[in-house]
Parts: C-alpha cells; sequence; structure tokens
C-alpha cells in the first residue's frame, strides 16, 4: 500500500507560519522526514487560513520539489490552486480531490489529461456522503464513467470512498470495506482506492491504534493508497506486515525498514 | 548472459568462456592448505594470462576464506572481480574486501528467498554502493537432485524484482558443475549401469539440462565445465536472442 504523507498542511501551525512567512525549512524538513519513512507520494495542502490559495500552492510546490522528488499529491477545494500547482510540478502529480458532481467532474478530469495527473474521486455527491456501499459505489461508478469518458486512464484514478470517524459514524465502517472490494469490479483495469486514514479515529481516544488497524483491515479489502501520517513509526510497521501477510512484498527479517527504503 | 568455464586461457581462446572461476580447493586445510599469498600468486598468474572477469571462490572453509579474501581482493584492486561468497552467517570478509577494492560480491543463501533478500539488505547496510555490486547465489542443484527448488527461487526472486523488489532486483549466478559432475549420473561407466547409456552423453545431457533450467528461470551467469555443453547453451542462447 502507497503512503500519501499528510503533513504538509497548513491546518498544522508550523505549516501555516512557514506559508505565510514564506520559509522554506518547515515545509522541507517535513518533505525529508516523510520520505525517509518510506512515503510513496506527498500532500500538500495550504491549509484553510490562506487567502492567496493559487500563489501559496505554487510556492508548496516549488520549496517541496527543491528537496523530494517523490510525486506531490495536491489537496485542494480551489481548482484554480490545484492547476497553480499542476503548472509547476516537476513531475506527473495527483489531484485531491474531484466528488462525484458533473461540473466538477468536467473540470477535474480535463485538467488531469492536460497535466497527465492522477485523480483522487470522493464517492460523494452534492448531497452528501451516503451511507451504504451501493450507494457509494454507485457514485464511484459514475466517477469512473467520467474518467473513461474524458480520456484518462481508469488505473489513474483513486476513489475514496469517504471515511467517517468511528465514535459517529461507526456504521459507516463496514460499509467502507464493502465499497472498497467493490470497486475493483467496476471496470477492467479498475480504479484504485485511497482513503483519508486520520478521519477514522477523528475525535476519538487511542487515534494510532485504531488508524493502524483499519488500515490493514483495509488492505485485506484492497485498499492501494492512504493519506496518512508517514511519520508514525507503528503505522508504517502494520503496513509493512501487512504487504508481507498478503504476499505482496517478498518476506525477509528487516522486512519494516525494507519498506521504507522501497521508494528511494 | 555469460558462461565461463573453470580453466584459463583455453578455456577464454577456445571455448569462449566470457568469465573464469578460480575455486581456490588448494586453500583447504585438509589439502595443500595453500596460503593467502599462494593463492595471491596463482590469481597474478591467471590475471597477466586471461583479459575476462574473474570469478573468485574459496575451499568452503570459512575462517580459511575470510583469511585468504582480504589479500586476494587487495592484489585484484581495479580488475572488479566477483569475490565469493558470502552467506548471511558470514559476510563481513567478503563485504570489506569489495568496499576497499571495488569488487563484486556473491551473496549465497541456501534455497531460501527470504535468507536471499535479507542478505543482500545486510550488505547494503554495511557499504549502500554495494548494492549495486551483488550477485545473487541461491545454490542449484542438479537435474534429480532438487533443482525444482532452485528453479522456484529463481522464479520467485523474478518476478519480485519485476514487480519493484529492489532488494531482489540482482544478477544471478548457477554453479552448475561443482553440482552437475560430482552426480554419479555423470560419472558412471555404462558397464556399471548399462541402463544409463553411454557416460559421455549422459554426462553432456546432465550438464546442458541443468544449466538450460538455470538459464530460463533467468540466471545470468552459468559456470560451467564441458565445452560442447557450453556451446549447446551458447546456441540456445542465440535462439532465444533472436526470437526476442
Amino acid at each position: 500500500m502507497i503512503i500519501i504523507g499528510e503533513r504538509i498542511n497548513g491546518m498544522f501551525r508550523d505549516i501555516a507560519e512557514a506559508i505565510r512567512e514564506k520559509d522554506p525549512k518547515p515545509v522541507q524538513d517535513w518533505a525529508k522526514k516523510q520520505e525517509a519513512m518510506g512515503s510513496g507520494y506527498l500532500d500538500l495542502n495550504v491549509g484553510p487560513a490562506v487567502s492567496d490559495r493559487v500563489s501559496a500552492m505554487k510556492w508548496l510546490v516549488e520549496v517541496t520539489q527543491e528537496v523530494s522528488d517523490l510525486p506531490l499529491c495536491l489537496d485542494s477545494t480551489d481548482y484554480d490552486a490545484i492547476e497553480a500547482g499542476l503548472e509547476v510540478c516537476k513531475r506527473p502529480a495527483m489531484i485531491n480531490s474531484v466528488p462525484a458532481v458533473q461540473d466538477k467532474m468536467d473540470r477535474i478530469f480535463t485538467m488531469a489529461n492536460k497535466y497527465n495527473a492522477e485523480v483522487i474521486g470522493l464517492a460523494m455527491s452534492a448531497e452528501g456522503i451516503p451511507k451504504d456501499a451501493e450507494s457509494r459505489v454507485a457514485l464511484a461508478m459514475e466517477l469512473v464513467a467520467n474518467c473513461d469518458a474524458y480520456g484518462v486512464p481508469l488505473d489513474s484514478l483513486y476513489i475514496d470512498p469517504l471515511v467517517l470517524p468511528c465514535n459517529v459514524g461507526q456504521d459507516h465502517g463496514p460499509e467502507v470495506f464493502e465499497t472498497l472490494r467493490q470497486v475493483k469490479l467496476l471496470s477492467d483495469p479498475s480504479p484504485k482506492t485511497v482513503v483519508g486514514l486520520s478521519n477514522i479515529s477523528q475525535g476519538t481516544e487511542n487515534r494510532e491504534l485504531i488508524n493502524r488497524n483499519f488500515a490493514v483491515m483495509a488492505m485485506a479489502c484492497g485498499l492501494d493508497a492512504a493519506i496518512a501520517d508517514a511519520c508514525d513509526e507503528e503505522l508504517i510497521a502494520a503496513v509493512a506486515t501487512g504487504r508481507v501477510l498478503l504476499n505482496m512484498d517478498i518476506y525477509c527479517d528487516s522486512f519494516v525498514d525494507v519498506f521504507k527504503t522501497q521508494n528511494l | 548472459m555469460r558462461i565461463l568455464l573453470p580453466g584459463q586461457k583455453k578455456c577464454v581462446d577456445e571455448y569462449g568462456a566470457d568469465l573464469i572461476a578460480l575455486r581456490f580447493k588448494g586453500a583447504h586445510p585438509d589439502r595443500k592448505d595453500a596460503s593467502a599469498e599462494d593463492c595471491v600468486a596463482v590469481l597474478k598468474k591467471v590475471l597477466e594470462a586471461v583479459e575476462v572477469p574473474l570469478i573468485i571462490l574459496g575451499c568452503g572453509v570459512s575462517e580459511k576464506d575470510n583469511e585468504i579474501i582480504g589479500p586476494i581482493g587487495e592484489a585484484g584492486a581495479g580488475e572488479n572481480l566477483l569475490l565469493g561468497t558470502a552467506e548471511q552467517d558470514n559476510y563481513k570478509s567478503v563485504a570489506s574486501a569489495c568496499m576497499a577494492h571495488k569488487h563484486c560480491i556473491i551473496a549465497q543463501s541456501p534455497v531460501d528467498i527470504n535468507i536471499c533478500k535479507q542478505l543482500n539488505i545486510l550488505i547494503a547496510e554495511m557499504s549502500t554502493p554495494l548494492l549495486d555490486k551483488i550477485i545473487i547465489d541461491p545454490v542449484i542443484s542438479a537435474v534429480g537432485y532438487g533443482i525444482e527448488y532452485s528453479y522456484s527461487i529463481m522464479e520467485r526472486a523474478r518476478f519480485g524484482a519485476l514487480q519493484g523488489d529492489r532488494m531482489l532486483a540482482m544478477p544471478a549466478i548457477a554453479n552448475v558443475s561443482q553440482e552437475v559432475w560430482n552426480k554419479k549420473e555423470t560419472y558412471v561407466p555404462k558397464d556399471e549401469e548399462p541402463e544409463w547409456g553411454e557416460q559421455a552423453d549422459r554426462s553432456l545431457a546432465w550438464e546442458s539440462a541443468t544449466a538450460m533450467a538455470m538459464l530460463h528461470s533467468g540466471t545470468d551467469i552459468l559456470v560451467m565445465s564441458h565445452p560442447r555443453a557450453v556451446e549447446i547453451i551458447k546456441t540456445h542462447i542465440d535462439e532465444l536472442m533472436q526470437n526476442s
């Protein structure tokens, strides 16, 4: 499973300050740390407190690329900011994200084509997040159909079944697992799947415990990627273990350490 | 794809060897117990005689091999030797010689893909640049003596590498002649086992079949003896390359 490191997000104070002061160091330190822990992508989010999201995203991309060759995941609801970021990306990036809403899909899949980008598609509509797996899968199908119509390769699409916190949305858990399984049946090649892992433990105790168990359970349902805390040692160890248990990586005694180096 | 013969100038000039394997059997304490200096002298003679790369294999006794490998590595500095044999519980002497004098390292595992991968990691931990100088020796068996296991290990290693596992994406070597020529099927004469047919044909077939199976499993370096078996394999390689 690919870890998309989540730490470069303006909702964290150090990143918000870095963006404000145009100080690259906190951003670059987190980029390097997350890469050293085996991240496959780096998520970049300017955060809620920025007025000029376009130049902030551009700046984040530029300073991150100075220290890391990892592909970037541009995380924003402001599509102008995403496009500005894509323009300065040295290599194909990932667009985070688009819901199953027509005018948004039109904009994002056009952009994906233009910049050869991967896309995270959210299994939600203008009405919000549905409850059962069937409804989530139906929305995923809309994303797949639009992706295909715009000529974006289907395995560049990552469906996010949308994880809700397990204390308040406990009944969504099994539906999310079922959605992950069924999304793989939608097309050939099938889309990939992704979750925002930290959402499962929002507002709970024992967050790391919940996150890593959810990650491994989701891997068993075919999860391909997770936006997560790449610096959580036990999470990375659990994911490395999951890959061995699923026969995705050949076992060796140093299987945890090797997992961290796989993207280098 | 390289083929090599234990031997020297004749092997290169007449039989078309791409590399030469030097097996320092004389260093064995129960044989000549040759010293490091003796081994270095032999190495120097061979280096003068042939231009092809050399594979260096010890006598099989770890303590002795650890003694001779350093001086051999030093004497061969600049020659990009293939130094063997590093194992999971005994790799540091060989690895040090490779690090110091920029040689390749033969990393041997006992028909075990997990140990194969782990040994590569251990070597890389000692020296990151050595990662690009590792040759995997999965320890093969001859036809009839467990070649299927060798083949399976190579298959898993190759698939793993093709799927992105950097710790298995190394060239591999198979010691065909060592495994084949001590088996009774290759040396027993026809009058002892009449149903087995002529010894010459039989032994040639045994070495060729073993080498060919390992070739198909993705092995890069085949250590062989019989010139005619080498011819057979080389012809086969040409055929495979034409069809690709």
